[in-house]
C-alpha cells in the first residue's frame, strides 16, 4: 500500500476528461457518425404518434359557430337612408314574414344538424380510440426493424472506413519500406 | 398582531410526495407557535385525519371571526387549482407562500393539454396572489428567482424540509430486495423520479444504450417512479424495447420500503432532468452512500453542491454514458462522492431546515 494521500478528484477536471473521451471516440470511429442524432430522431418518431393533439382551438371554433347558429327574422334590420324606405322595408317584412320564417326554419334545422355532425367529429377526434393502437404497435415493429437495419448499415460503414484506413496505412508503410 | 393559527394549505396531498412530507414535518414545529393543521383540496384517503378537506377550514375558522386577519396561512405552491385560488381570495389571513416550483407547461402540452393548462394557471394564480402575500419563501435559490420573475420581491430562501436519512431506516421490502439480489446482475444505475418529459428519461435510456453498446455491456438501468402521462410512459417503454435493452427496467411507482431496497442495490444514481426545483432523490441517494451523476439543471447544483458529478445541459447521450461509466467504475471518484454526499445530507438535516423555516414564520407571529 502506498502512503501517498489519494488525490482528491477535481470534478471540473473529471467532466473535461469525459468530454475529451467522447470526442476521441467520435474521432476514432468507435462511435458511429450521427449516433446521438439517430437516437434522438428515433425517440421523436416514437412520440410523434403518441402525443395528443390540442383540440382547444377546435372546441372554441365550434362554440363560436354555435353562438352564431341562432336565426331570427327580428334581427334583420329595416333601416333605410331613403325617405320612406324604412316603412317600405317594414311592409315587405310583414308581407313576406311567413316565407322568411320558412327559410329561416330550414336554415336553422340544417345548422342544428351540421352542429351535431361537427360535435360528433370533434368527439371522435378527441377519443383516444381514434389512434388505432394496433396500427401503432405494427408501425413500432416496422420502425424497430428499420432502426436495426440503419444501425447495421452505420456499423458496416464504420468497419469499411476502418479497413480503408488500415489499407492506406499499410500501403504507406510498404511504400516507405521500398 | 398576534397569530393564533398557522395553517397549511396544499392543492393535493399524497404519501411520499415531497411537498406533503414537508407539510407533515413542519406541523409539529408550527403547533409550538399556535394551532396548526393541514388542509388540501385533494388528498389520498390514507392521509385522512392527518390532512383535512379545504372546506373544513371555513368551518373551523370563519372568515369574519375576530382576529382571523392576524392568523397565518402557509400556502404550498406547486400547481394551479382554481378552487384553492378562489378560497385564498376570500380569506383575510396573512399569506405565506412556500414555493416549490411549478413545472414548465410546454413539455406537457403534446401529451396532456389540460394538465399543461393547470401548470400555466398555477403561475397566473401565483402572480395574482402577489399583493396578498406577506412573506414569500422559495425552497431553493432557483425557486426564489422563479418567484421574482413573477414579480415577487424580497423572496427568502429556506431549504425544503426533507429527511432522506429516514428512508435509510426503513426495512427494505423483502420481495424487492430478493429480486434485486438474485435476478439483477451487474452494476446498477438507478433513476428515481416521475417519468415526465422534463425529467428526460428518454435521454437516460439513450445514454444507457450507448453505455451497454460501447462501454459496459453488463450495466443495468432501473427507472423508479410513476408516470402521470400514460402516453409518455408508454413511449419510454417502447424506446427501451426498440433499442433492445434487456438491461433497462422501467419499474414504475413503488412503496417507500421497495424504494429503500432499490437504493440499497444501486451502484450509482443518475438523472438527466432538465428542470428541478430541488430534487429530493439526489439527497436520498447520497443518504444511501450512492454516488450521483446528473445534469446541472435548475436547483440541482444547489442541492447536490460539490457532491455529484454534474454535467453541462448541452451534453448528449454520449457524455452521459461516459459519466455513467466513470461513476460506476472510478473507485477514487466514487469514494469522494460518497464522502461529500454524507456532508450534503447533514447540510440538509430536517431539524436545521425546519428551524430555518419556522424562524421565518415566527417573524410573523
Amino acid at each position: 500500500m502506498s502512503d501517498e494521500p489519494e488525490a482528491v478528484p477535481d470534478l471540473d477536471d473529471v467532466v473535461a476528461r469525459l468530454k475529451a473521451r467522447v470526442e476521441e471516440r467520435r474521432r476514432s470511429g468507435a462511435y458511429p457518425p450521427g449516433l446521438e442524432q439517430g437516437l434522438e430522431d428515433h425517440f421523436r418518431r416514437i412520440v410523434a404518434h403518441r402525443a395528443t393533439p390540442d383540440f382547444t382551438g377546435l372546441r372554441a371554433r365550434i362554440a363560436a359557430l354555435d353562438e352564431r347558429a341562432r336565426f331570427d327574422a327580428g334581427t334583420i334590420h329595416a333601416q333605410s337612408r331613403r325617405p320612406g324606405g324604412e316603412a317600405l322595408h317594414r311592409a315587405v317584412r310583414k308581407v313576406t314574414a311567413r316565407q322568411t320564417q320558412g327559410v329561416l326554419d330550414q336554415v336553422q334545422r340544417y345548422a342544428d344538424a351540421m352542429r351535431d355532425v361537427l360535435a360528433g367529429v370533434a368527439a371522435s377526434l378527441e377519443d383516444p380510440v381514434h389512434v388505432h393502437a394496433d396500427l401503432v404497435e405494427q408501425l413500432d415493429a416496422v420502425l424497430e426493424r428499420l432502426a436495426a437495419a440503419e444501425r447495421r448499415t452505420v456499423a458496416a460503414e464504420a468497419a469499411v472506413a476502418a479497413l480503408v484506413a488500415r489499407v492506406e496505412r499499410l500501403e504507406a508503410s510498404s511504400a516507405s519500406a521500398r | 398582531m398576534t397569530a393564533r393559527r398557522f395553517s397549511q394549505v396544499l392543492v393535493s396531498a399524497s404519501p411520499g410526495d415531497a411537498v406533503t412530507n414537508e407539510a407533515l414535518a413542519l406541523r409539529p414545529a408550527l403547533r409550538r407557535l399556535g394551532d396548526s393543521d393541514i388542509f388540501a383540496r385533494y388528498y389520498d384517503a390514507s392521509l385522512a385525519g392527518d390532512v383535512l378537506p379545504l372546506e373544513e377550514y371555513e368551518r373551523r375558522a370563519p372568515a369574519g371571526a375576530p382576529g382571523a386577519a392576524d392568523d397565518v396561512l402557509v400556502v404550498h405552491g406547486s400547481i394551479g387549482e382554481a378552487a384553492v385560488a378562489s378560497f385564498l381570495a376570500g380569506r383575510p389571513e396573512r399569506l405565506v407562500l412556500r414555493y416549490h416550483n411549478i413545472s414548465p407547461a410546454p413539455p406537457f402540452r403534446p401529451y396532456d393539454a389540460a394538465f399543461a393548462a393547470l401548470l400555466d394557471g398555477g403561475r397566473t394564480e401565483l402572480a395574482a396572489l402577489r399583493p396578498r402575500v406577506a412573506l414569500a419563501l422559495g425552497d431553493s435559490a432557483y425557486n426564489a428567482a422563479d418567484l421574482e420573475d413573477m414579480g415577487y420581491q424580497d423572496v427568502r430562501v429556506s431549504p425544503l424540509v426533507v429527511d432522506p436519512a429516514g428512508l435509510c431506516g426503513l426495512e427494505p421490502d423483502p420481495a424487492t430486495a430478493q429480486h434485486l439480489a438474485t435476478e439483477v446482475e451487474g452494476p446498477v444505475l438507478l433513476y428515481v423520479g416521475q417519468l415526465l418529459p422534463h425529467k428526460r428519461p428518454d435521454l437516460l435510456v439513450q445514454a444507457f444504450h450507448v453505455l451497454v453498446t460501447y462501454l459496459d455491456p453488463d450495466a443495468r438501468l432501473i427507472l423508479v417512479g410513476p408516470s402521470r402521462l400514460p402516453a409518455f410512459g408508454n413511449a419510454i417503454q417502447h424506446l427501451v424495447h426498440e433499442l433492445s435493452l434487456p438491461g433497462a427496467w422501467v419499474a414504475g411507482p413503488v412503496t417507500p420500503e421497495a424504494l429503500a431496497a432499490f437504493y440499497r442495490r444501486a451502484d450509482a444514481f443518475v438523472t438527466a432532468s432538465e428542470h428541478e426545483g430541488f430534487c429530493v432523490p439526489v439527497l436520498e441517494a447520497m443518504a444511501f452512500d450512492v454516488p450521483v451523476a446528473a445534469r446541472a439543471a435548475g436547483a440541482l447544483p444547489e442541492t447536490a453542491g460539490d457532491a455529484a458529478l454534474l454535467l453541462p445541459l448541452d451534453g448528449g447521450p454520449a457524455l452521459l454514458a461516459e459519466a455513467m461509466h466513470t461513476v460506476l467504475h472510478d473507485q477514487a471518484l466514487r469514494r469522494e462522492l460518497v464522502g461529500r454526499g454524507r456532508g450534503r445530507v447533514r447540510h440538509f438535516s430536517p431539524e436545521r431546515s425546519t428551524d430555518t423555516l419556522v424562524g421565518h414564520l415566527a417573524g410573523l407571529a
